[in-house]
């Protein structure tokens, strides 16, 4: 037989554990909405204004019809998509590829590994230095040993080449965030019990089959998780794009945060610039609720 | 039923959440600046001193870039220990430039009195009402007047800096002036010495668009005509059209001889020139000579100084002077102090020293003073001297690029342009893209009238 408890008064509630965790939630709410709820907002209130930060125009959706009519929009979200998929899949599949090796019980691993965490705590200023340093056109080590090799005649322009600019980008990116997915993956790759591949190889497995059954179904989860933060991250990058080309030549590395910078910064268009930041931040709200929805990433902590 | 959030839907939401919130994050990231409330400036347009609640002194502040560091501050300290005012100094960081770093101050609600800056910023923030004026300054100090809107000067210049180009005598033959000669020249040293002839930088550096501004200025093209309330863009506009098609012709043709130079500032340019991958560069002053000097003084000695290429027939009409100055931000509490400094600044030994730390780079803002002893008495300046001379023999068609509407008018056009490095861009369609000539005065016409809406 049930029955019906009185509710207690409010007081009654707040016992030191639940005042301790309002103590800690408050702060938290405090810090989201000062930091965090309010810039985002200030941003999207700006984006429906011209000159906001001079002699405010209320322009309604201007800014976002301007935005979505101009020629280059769809050029630098198409950079941008590029730059994302291409640097995102390519440290997955770098990461993975030295996880792999590192898992086994080969000569070396732990020095492979230690070097892995090194450009990932690499300033990115300083890994493009680095990487001028190697592909500059006119003090680049590459250059000079494909010369002297008798490969080349005139020096590449990697960073500089319509052909060239965004696959530089994109391999300089990959040496720099490929170990974030190393270590992810290495990780759950380290979790998996040996007897289920001891198992597999009982059954005949071979190690193709062994990856395709035992280990990529283990490591799904992770791979969601880096596709999604990898990918948005890579997506909002601006500061190794800025520091190696400015977005040339002709546009062909422009992405749309750096066009977001060149339209508030440079041009002095905040209005423009926040509407186009709010657009990508769309772009990544939907982007997020659709893998959420379809791939269902939850699945693999239930399951 | 419980309404126990299951660990599913709780990974849901979260997931959703910070998504939303790593998105919101990156969005609001750039427009950070943005926070602080606005400012509302407002002119003090009209002459004069600006009165200030600071008779008895106060802090005056000055944001400035790193050059000379040591002067500025012996100078500052020599002020601050006879005034009732204290001069604070920023320098600013590196990495950031100028306009960046007032777009953060001023989004901060934190402007500085005193901005060392070009006279091309320093109109933009005139016409925009954020400047105060220093007629009087440029008056007493009989400087050079880049910056006049409606009567009053907003910039005390310090600095003039010319374009000019440098080239090696043990590798160029003969003294190319003319586009053709620079033309043959090129492609004889590419292909009989194995390197660039003469350097054509494109894309968004203020390197390339001063160089492609100044190419159309001496192939005779009038980019923008009209008074300062209505510039109007002509490049594309009767006889211009074709003298600009020609301009970007030459420029394509002779990036054929060279090696690929988008995005080069002029520390590129400079490190082709060491590296000795191109002959030639037209930069400016004498920066190529000063870099040759530290890093190989064996070259720098082999550096000749020469103006920019000329159409047969053709004369260089116009000479791209930067002109780099003091102007005040006008709602600031200390504007009286600020001027006191600026004189005391620009009357005492420490303004020379400061102009003689790079005495091929940075020139005074007279010509008596580029012709005076204490200038052309410094070791560098006699090592090259034929650069001195040519900046004065050719001292009255000195310019910045933002006194080109109708008879010198100031022009905001041409300034956003720059901020925005237009022309740099309009070479990069040309060189790095696939523009016709023809296809690049339409490109940048376009962008141009764009920048004047």
């Amino acid at each position: 037989m049930s029955t019906i408890r009185e509710r207690a008064p409010l007081a009654g509630h707040l016992d030191s554990a639940r005042l301790f965790l309002l103590a800690a939630l408050v702060p938290l709410g405090l810090f989201f909405t000062l930091l965090w709820f309010g810039p985002v907002v200030y941003t999207v209130v700006v984006s429906f204004f011209a000159n906001p930060l001079g002699e405010a125009q209320f322009v309604a959706v201007g800014n976002y019809v301007g935005i979505l009519l101009s020629e280059t929009f769809w050029l630098f979200l198409q950079n941008s998509v590029v730059f994302a998929v291409s640097t995102t899949l390519l440290s997955l599949v770098v990461g993975l590829g030295f996880a792999l090796v590192v898992d086994e019980r080969v000569a070396g691993r732990d020095t492979l590994r230690t070097l892995m965490i090194f450009p990932y705590l690499l300033p990115t200023v300083v890994v493009v230095y680095l990487w001028t340093l190697l592909l500059d056109q006119n003090l680049g080590l590459v250059n000079r040993i494909l010369a002297e090799t008798g490969l080349i005649t005139d020096p590449i322009a990697f960073f500089a080449t319509v052909e060239l600019a965004m696959p530089s980008i994109v391999v300089a990116s990959v040496w720099k965030w490929g170990s974030f997915a190393f270590f992810i993956l290495l990780a759950n790759l380290q979790a998996i019990p040996d007897a289920y591949y001891e198992r597999a190889k009982v059954h005949g497995a071979s190690p193709y089959q062994q990856f395709r059954d035992v280990t990529f179904p283990h490591l799904r989860g992770a791979i969601l998780l880096i596709l999604l933060v990898r990918g948005i991250w890579m997506f909002n990058k601006f500061d190794i794009i800025w520091l190696t080309t400015r977005g040339g030549p002709v546009n062909v590395t422009t992405t749309l945060p750096i066009d977001i910078y060149d339209r508030t910064i440079r041009a002095g268009a905040f209005g423009e610039g926040a509407a186009l930041a709010t657009i990508m931040f769309l772009l990544l709200a939907v982007v997020g609720v659709v893998y959420f929805l379809v791939l269902t990433p939850e699945a693999e902590v239930t399951d | 039923m419980s309404d126990t959030p299951t660990r599913r839907r709780y990974l849901k939401a979260a997931g959703i959440a910070g998504i939303a919130g790593l998105a919101g994050c990156a969005g609001t990231q750039t427009n950070a600046t943005e926070s602080g409330g606005s400012t509302d400036a407002s002119t003090t347009a009209g002459g004069g001193s600006t009165p200030t609640t600071a008779d008895s002194g106060g802090t005056v502040r000055m944001l400035s870039d790193r050059s000379a560091r040591d002067i500025w501050e012996q100078s500052i300290q020599e002020f601050n220990s006879n005034s009732a005012y204290t001069v604070e100094v920023t320098w600013l960081p590196k990495g950031t430039s100028m306009n960046e770093q007032i777009s953060k101050m001023k989004a901060a609600g934190n402007l500085p009195e005193i901005v060392f800056e070009t006279s091309t910023d320093a109109y933009r923030e005139t016409v925009a009402g954020n400047t105060a004026p220093v007629t009087g300054l440029v008056d007493t100090l009989g400087t050079l007047n880049p910056v006049v809107y409606q009567g009053d000067s907003y910039l005390l210049p310090a600095v003039t800096i010319p374009m000019m180009g440098v080239y090696r005598e043990d590798i160029v033959d003969g003294e190319p002036r003319t586009r053709s000669e620079w033309k043959a020249e090129a492609k004889r040293i590419n292909e009989e010495e194995g390197m660039g002839g003469l350097v054509m930088p494109s894309g968004r550096t203020n390197n390339a668009t001063t160089q492609v501004n100044q190419n159309l200025w001496n192939g005779g093209v009038d980019i923008y005509s009209g008074p300062a309330d209505d510039i109007e863009v002509t490049i594309d506009t009767g006889d211009n059209r074709q003298r600009a098609i020609e301009t970007y012709r030459w420029m394509k043709e002779l990036a054929a001889y060279n090696p690929n130079s988008s995005g080069w500032e002029w520390g590129d340019v400079a490190n082709a020139l060491i590296q000795e991958q191109a002959a030639a560069a037209l930069t400016l002053g004498g920066l190529m000579i000063l870099q040759a000097k530290a890093n190989r003084p064996d070259l720098a000695s082999k550096l000749t100084a020469t103006p920019f290429p000329i159409p047969e027939g053709g004369q260089q009409g116009q000479w791209w002077a930067y002109t780099e100055g003091f102007y005040l931000h006008a709602d600031t509490p200390n504007l009286d102090g600020a001027r006191e400094y600026l004189q005391f600044f620009m009357s005492s030994d420490y303004y020379l020293q400061f102009i003689k730390q790079t005495p091929l780079f940075n020139f005074p803002t007279s010509l008596e003073q580029v012709n005076g002893d204490a200038y052309r008495s410094v070791e560098l300046v006699q090592d090259h001297e034929k650069l001195v001379d040519i900046v004065a023999n050719n001292w009255d068609k000195m310019r910045p690029v933002l006194a080109t509407g109708t008879d010198g008018a100031p022009n905001i056009v041409a300034a956003n342009a720059y901020g925005q490095q237009m022309m740099g861009q309009s070479a990069d369609q040309l060189i790095a893209g696939d523009l016709s000539p023809e296809e690049t005065v339409d490109w940048v016409a376009e962008k141009l009238r764009g920048l004047g809406e």
